[in-house]
């Protein structure tokens, strides 16, 4: 008698339990209906923001699928202005001092228009100053060839091995422009 | 009225939910590097820990005794969930700075903590007194502990420059050991205002707590 | 293996999950006051953290992904982790009494404790597999235990120590911590590749 009425018991715990998590899921998943596509927005409007600020030329962008050889690289964008294109937006990562750097860097015109540090988790106050202009205004304007940040950029004090991340990680991007070559 | 202004008020200060009852420490460390994620944080934690003490209060004769707890789970992991979808649509930088601590609102002690001692027993307009006053106080405690560290980390608070452009920032403080340094430090101050400000103190928070 | 390597010392070392993270604060100050506690809780917590990661990486990957709900991810873990802890204490209890009483009396405090949680959140969100997983929740499983010990035996000698009185208890411990986790800072940067003669 007192098992039945235990079992009762689990079974009226557990509907209940039950409807809790039915409730839950409901609200849940009209919250996602609603929000998502917001969200989704944000994400591209962020990356299109930054694309736009490598390669202000452009009017529009599309990603190019070309196999550039260098692993460090993770994509490659075209800005295109009435359906030419005027410029490349590299996407590529190097290891910095706490973790990975990741580097957008904009060509155009055989020239780097600006970088921009896009993800980084380096010591704030040290290897975090690469975010900042006077930094990344030293990439502005150098050839767009593999070689040309080669020991022209200057360490940032205290923070030689994050300066690297990010000078390594340009190299990448460059390298991969080059290997482009004439299908670009 | 009166009861219901010191349920509210004593989550600011005789039981603030960081400084006084040591919950929600995580956060707490975590976030408070510059001022706007202090705020940031406090508010939605607080919006969690409102909305969870309306629903617990509401329900509190309908959630059978042995299975509450899960219950509250439930319903905490939820608001928790709408609340880290509505910040990633509407403050994105916000929701990217706090990462994975709003999703972590839902193991903060102090939610549960108020569903458990406080809104399943209490109705509804007292339970709402009761979580804006815990909220209310997480979030200054935050805030003050995460301007301190900016001030001093960055020269900056709220992202304005305060200590001119000779200061040399002690970076370290806004690093995880100073997270735990501010903390300590600020709790320790607290306690030194205390015993200072009041003796009497001792007595109201005494009666506050046989009535709370 | 070199990648496992490195996933393990990062989560136990550079990465703190206490000191760097700030995950699991709660029985990190809470239940570091005698040593024995310390070192019990720890034990649980790698326990926990292992099982649960494994539970909510397969719950993520195999079943929320594969519906298209991952909104449902924060209620769905934090409900696996409840009952998981609810399950190793019943099979704790049945199996190993022994086990039961050194590590038994810490497991209801678990579900509460963030770095399990945070961890389970972590392994996805750093788009880790399922062996990256394993070795990632053991490393902050064990660092966690490295760190409440040490922070334990701390503890014990600082009861007798003469502290202005305003600074006494939780603001001191808190101190304490800061410097430990200065301590810890001098991991980052700490090149496990190259160690390991990659």
């Amino acid at each position: 008698m007192e098992a039945d009425s235990r079992r009762e018991d689990i079974h009226r715990l557990g509907a209940f339990l039950m409807t809790v998590c039915l409730f839950s899921a409901l609200a849940l998943a009209f919250t996602y209906q609603v929000t998502a596509p917001r969200i989704e927005e944000n994400r591209a409007e962020m990356e299109r923001a930054a694309l736009q600020r490598v390669i202000p030329g452009a009017a529009s962008f599309e990603e190019t699928r070309i196999d550039n050889g260098v692993a460090a690289v993770e994509n490659i964008y075209s800005g295109l202005r009435d359906g030419v294109t005027v410029g490349h937006a590299i996407r590529a990562v190097s290891p910095g001092y706490a973790g990975d750097v990741v580097v957008m860097v904009g060509i155009q015109e055989r020239a780097i228009t600006t970088v921009e540090v896009l993800e980084q988790t380096e010591t704030p106050g040290l290897g975090a100053r690469i975010t900042e202009a006077d930094f990344l205004d030293g990439f502005s304007g150098l050839p767009a060839d593999s070689t040309a940040v080669d020991g022209v950029i200057d360490s940032i004090a205290g923070a030689t091995v994050s300066t690297d991340a990010v000078v390594e990680a340009v190299g990448h991007a460059l390298k991969a422009h080059e290997n482009m070559g004439e299908e670009r | 009225m009166e009861r219901l202004w010191s349920d509210f008020a004593k989550g600011i200060k005789i039981e603030n939910p960081v400084l006084r009852l040591v919950l929600g420490m995580c956060p707490a460390l975590a976030v408070t590097t510059s001022a706007i994620n202090g705020i940031g944080m406090g508010l939605a934690t607080t919006a969690v820990l409102l909305m969870s003490n309306i629903l617990v209060s509401l329900l509190r004769n309908m959630i059978p005794r042995k299975i509450r707890i899960p219950s509250f789970i439930v319903i905490i992991a939820s608001f928790v969930t709408i609340v880290d979808y509505t910040m990633a649509a509407l403050v994105p930088p916000i929701h990217q700075a706090l990462g994975i601590f709003i999703p972590l609102i839902v193991v903060n002690c102090l939610i549960l903590g108020r569903a458990e001692a406080f809104a399943s027993k209490n109705p509804l307009v007292r339970s709402v007194a009761d979580g804006l006053g815990m909220g209310v106080g997480f979030t200054l405690a935050l805030t003050v502990l995460a301007a301190f560290r900016e001030l001093l980390g960055a020269g900056t608070v709220f992202g304005v420059a305060i200590m001119g452009t000779t200061y040399q920032p002690a970076i370290m403080m806004i690093l995880p050991p100073g997270a735990f340094l501010g903390l300590g430090f600020l709790m320790g101050a607290m306690n030194w205002w205390d015993r200072r400000a009041r003796r009497a103190e001792l007595k109201a928070r005494k009666e506050a707590l046989t009535h709370g | 293996m070199a990648d496992l390597v490195v996933i393990f010392f990062a989560a136990a070392l550079v990465n703190n999950i206490v000191l760097i993270q700030f995950l699991g604060i709660c029985p990190y100050l809470g239940v570091s006051q005698f040593l024995d506690s310390a070192i019990g809780m720890g034990g649980a917590v790698i326990f926990v953290m292992g099982m649960s990661s494994m539970v909510t990486w397969v719950i993520q990957h195999q079943f929320l992904e594969r519906f298209g709900i991952e909104y449902l991810q924060t209620v769905a873990f934090i409900l696996v982790i409840a009952t998981l802890v609810q399950f190793v204490e019943m099979v704790m209890l049945k199996f190993s009494p022994p086990l039961y009483k050194a590590l038994g009396v810490f497991l209801p405090l678990i579900t509460t404790n963030c770095a399990i949680m945070g961890v389970a959140l972590l392994n996805i969100t750093d788009g880790y597999t399922f062996v990256e997983t394993v070795f990632h929740a053991l490393g902050s499983g064990i660092g966690f235990f490295i760190v409440i010990v040490l922070f334990a035996a701390m503890r014990e000698r600082l009861d007798r120590a003469d502290v202005p009185g305003p600074m006494k208890g939780t603001p001191i411990a808190l101190v304490t911590a800061a410097i430990m986790s200065l301590a810890f800072m001098a991991f980052a940067g700490f090149d496990v590749t190259a160690m390991l003669g990659g």
